[in-house]
């Protein structure tokens, strides 16, 4: 009986050994997988990795076209710095460009491959109308540059005219606006007024003393409209010089009533800066001061007075 | 031959007297062209005669260039064709002539004369042609040459010789010409690019005509109002229609940049238009400033008084009593219904030709008058 008993504790203990060992080698083994399953999620993670930074990628492509779109909504306003802007943004654009062709090179799907595409090339358009808008913007900031310089030439003439007694020259931009059309702008500048000797054939019918030459630089930022400008040409006697009775008249300015010498057509095709010159036959000439005076829409837009002798 | 009032002769002299009175005062011409002659003209016409006085250079007939030093009138009435207005037509005819001749040293072959279209549709209407050829003899007669030639004009060759007058060279196949008058409406323009064929324009409406037809339908009431409503009738009725329809038939809208418009009325509106023009014999105006003052001189009359024009003039370069003259001289011509009438007339024309597209440049001649006689002379020159 007893000897069964030591038996039955000899089984248990080998039993328990057995299991013992079993969990010795289950750790060992679970350990040895552990680190198996450790470096496969470390292999893991690359591709995880990359999608990241696709959409990284995507939210700064979606940051760049709204900046570019905000800074076109902003161009006429910031039209000075638009072509250095322009620029860094060409080159930001090239290098997504870059990085997207490089991330295409390992797509995982067609379908984001496609998309890229697309949206590559409405980077491209919308670049491109970039481009146009700032061209057009730096081409008007040009002109106003001009027309800034020559105003300030004009100015610096007028006073050295007036310094020396020859001539006044009071250039005035006219920005009236004409109902229904777009906003014209009307400038006169080189004006000039001189008398001469008339041509033969003139001489030899009408006993003319002298012609009255003016001239002067119209700009017509506004070509699309026919328009007139109106001139006037006041004698030493205060007197306006016409040119003839079919072609001098009256008309309103914005200082009333006045007579003017001649009106001359401005055709909507003209150029946008045209050199206008005109005579008028001076019957009864007389040395001293000549005004002449440019009208576009009731205003002036250009005087000149001038000594002639 | 005829029994001359007392009345009738003095004031006969009184014309006579004050006509070569201005005359010998202006016979200091101011020449224009070089080398000239100075030619004259004498016209018989419906209201009275007509002196014009032109400089013709030596190339006339080459280049056409002339230029009217001076043009004088005597109302006369000769198409009334009784005695009285007889005789002063004759008195008056006498008297620009010896002042051409003797005042101005113009030679006799300087001094070409004429009776008008007007004078000669009256008379053949009333069958008293013999009124004329007794007029051209007894002119004859009184200034003592037999061989005196007294031309009669037709109405083509008046409005021939009325656009050579008055139209420049430059302007010459590009404006049609109208001449309002008081019972009638006649112009025309070029059309070939010759000066020998006119394209004639008429129509049977007038300043007085349209005014008299207004009249006629107002019955008792005689306020200006009911004047206006059956004036704006006749306009838009009968006399609209013709206008329309001798317009369309001319061709001239396609064949003119240019609308010309002399007569009494074009003097009346130009002057009260622009009244700062008052040298200028040619105003341009456009439709709308002749339909705004169509519409002020019903509504306001008042506004087109001489102190209320004036206030609108700041030129200190313009003499306002000269200017204020002429525009009493409009009011003591043409009263408020007689430009009422005048201007709806002259606006219903314009109509015609202010197109939506393609705009016409009017003006408004004012010295229309003396267009055809100063034509008359220098075509006649080398004759």
């Amino acid at each position: 009986m007893r000897d069964k008993k030591i038996s039955i504790l000899l089984f248990v203990s080998f039993l328990l050994l057995i299991s013992s060992f079993l969990i010795l080698c289950t750790w060992v083994y679970n350990y040895y997988n552990q680190d198996k399953i450790a470096s496969k999620t470390i292999i893991k993670v690359v591709p995880e990795t990359a999608h990241i930074t696709r959409d990284s990628l995507l939210k700064i492509y979606t940051h760049t076209i709204q900046s570019m779109e905000n800074q076109l909504g902003n161009t006429y306003t910031k039209s000075d710095s638009i072509e250095s802007e322009l620029s860094i943004k060409l080159d930001e654009y090239y290098r997504l460009k870059d990085e997207v062709v490089n991330l295409l090179k390992s797509p995982s799907s067609n379908d984001d491959f496609k998309t890229a595409i697309q949206k590559v090339s409405t980077l491209q358009q919308n670049l491109e109308a970039i481009r146009n808008t700032s061209s057009a913007v730096k081409q008007e900031n040009l002109r106003l540059n001009r027309l800034i310089t020559e105003l300030n030439k004009d100015h610096k003439e007028s006073v050295q005219y007036q310094n020396k007694g020859e001539s006044i020259v009071v250039p005035v931009v006219n920005t009236q606006k004409k109902p229904g059309v777009a906003n014209p702008a009307f400038y006169a500048s080189d004006m000039n007024l001189m008398s001469v000797k008339p041509d033969d054939e003139e001489q030899d019918v009408f006993s003319i003393q002298r012609q009255i030459v003016g001239t002067f630089v119209l700009k017509n930022s506004d070509n699309v409209y026919n328009s007139e400008v109106t001139i006037i040409v006041i004698q030493p006697n205060g007197r306006v010089l016409q040119k003839s009775a079919w072609e001098s008249g009256s008309f309103q300015s914005n200082d009333g009533k006045k007579i003017y010498s001649l009106k001359i057509s401005i055709e909507k095709n003209d150029e946008e800066v045209k050199k206008i010159s005109f005579s008028i036959a001076d019957e009864k000439f007389s040395k001293g001061n000549y005004t002449m005076q440019i009208y576009t829409n009731g205003k002036m837009i250009g005087k000149v007075t001038k000594l002639l002798s | 031959m005829f029994i001359i009032p007392l009345k009738r002769i003095l004031f006969t002299y009184f014309l006579f007297v004050t006509a070569t009175g201005q005359l010998s005062a202006q016979n200091n011409f101011k020449q224009k062209i070089k080398n000239s002659a100075i030619y004259a003209g004498i016209e018989v016409g419906s209201k009275g005669v007509k002196l014009s006085v032109i400089e013709v250079g030596r190339n006339a007939q080459k280049n056409g260039i002339f230029n009217i030093l001076q043009d004088t009138s005597i109302n006369t009435d000769f198409i009334n064709f009784n005695e009285p207005t007889f005789n002063a037509t004759l008195n008056g005819f006498s008297t620009l002539y010896k002042t051409a001749l003797m005042d101005y040293k113009i030679p006799a072959t300087r001094i070409f004369t004429a009776v008008s279209s007007g004078v000669k549709v009256q008379a053949e209407k009333e069958k008293k042609n013999d009124w004329i050829t007794n007029l051209s003899d007894s002119f004859r007669k009184s200034i003592n040459e037999p061989g005196r030639k007294v031309a009669v004009i037709d109405v083509l060759e008046e409005a021939r010789l009325s656009h050579l007058g008055i139209v420049p060279e430059s302007r010459r196949y590009s404006t049609f010409l109208i001449d309002i008058g008081s019972g009638n409406t006649k112009g025309g323009y070029f059309p070939n690019g010759n000066t020998n064929q006119l394209r004639l324009f008429q129509l049977t409406w007038g300043t007085k005509s349209a005014s008299n037809e207004a009249i006629k339908r107002m019955e008792d009431d005689k306020s200006l109002a009911n004047y206006n409503k059956h004036l704006s009738r006749v306009l838009a009725g009968p006399a609209e229609t013709e206008i329309v329809y001798t317009v369309n038939v001319s061709g001239a809208y396609n064949m003119s940049d240019n609308i010309a418009v002399s007569g009494g009325i074009s003097w009346a509106v130009a002057t009260l238009l622009y009244p700062e023009l008052i040298e200028n014999p040619v105003v341009p105006v456009t439709f709308s400033e002749v339909q705004e003052f169509t519409e002020g001189i019903v509504k306001n009359f008042k506004n087109y008084s001489d102190s209320s024009l004036l206030k609108t003039i700041s030129d200190p370069a313009l003499d306002k009593t000269t200017i204020a003259k002429e525009i009493k001289r409009v009011h003591q011509v043409f009263d408020q219904r007689a430009l009422m009438s005048g201007a709806g007339l002259l606006l219903k024309i314009m109509r015609q030709f202010e197109g939506i597209a393609e705009k016409k440049q009017f003006f408004l001649v004012k010295n229309g008058a003396v267009g055809w006689i100063s034509a008359y002379v220098n075509e006649n020159i080398s004759k």
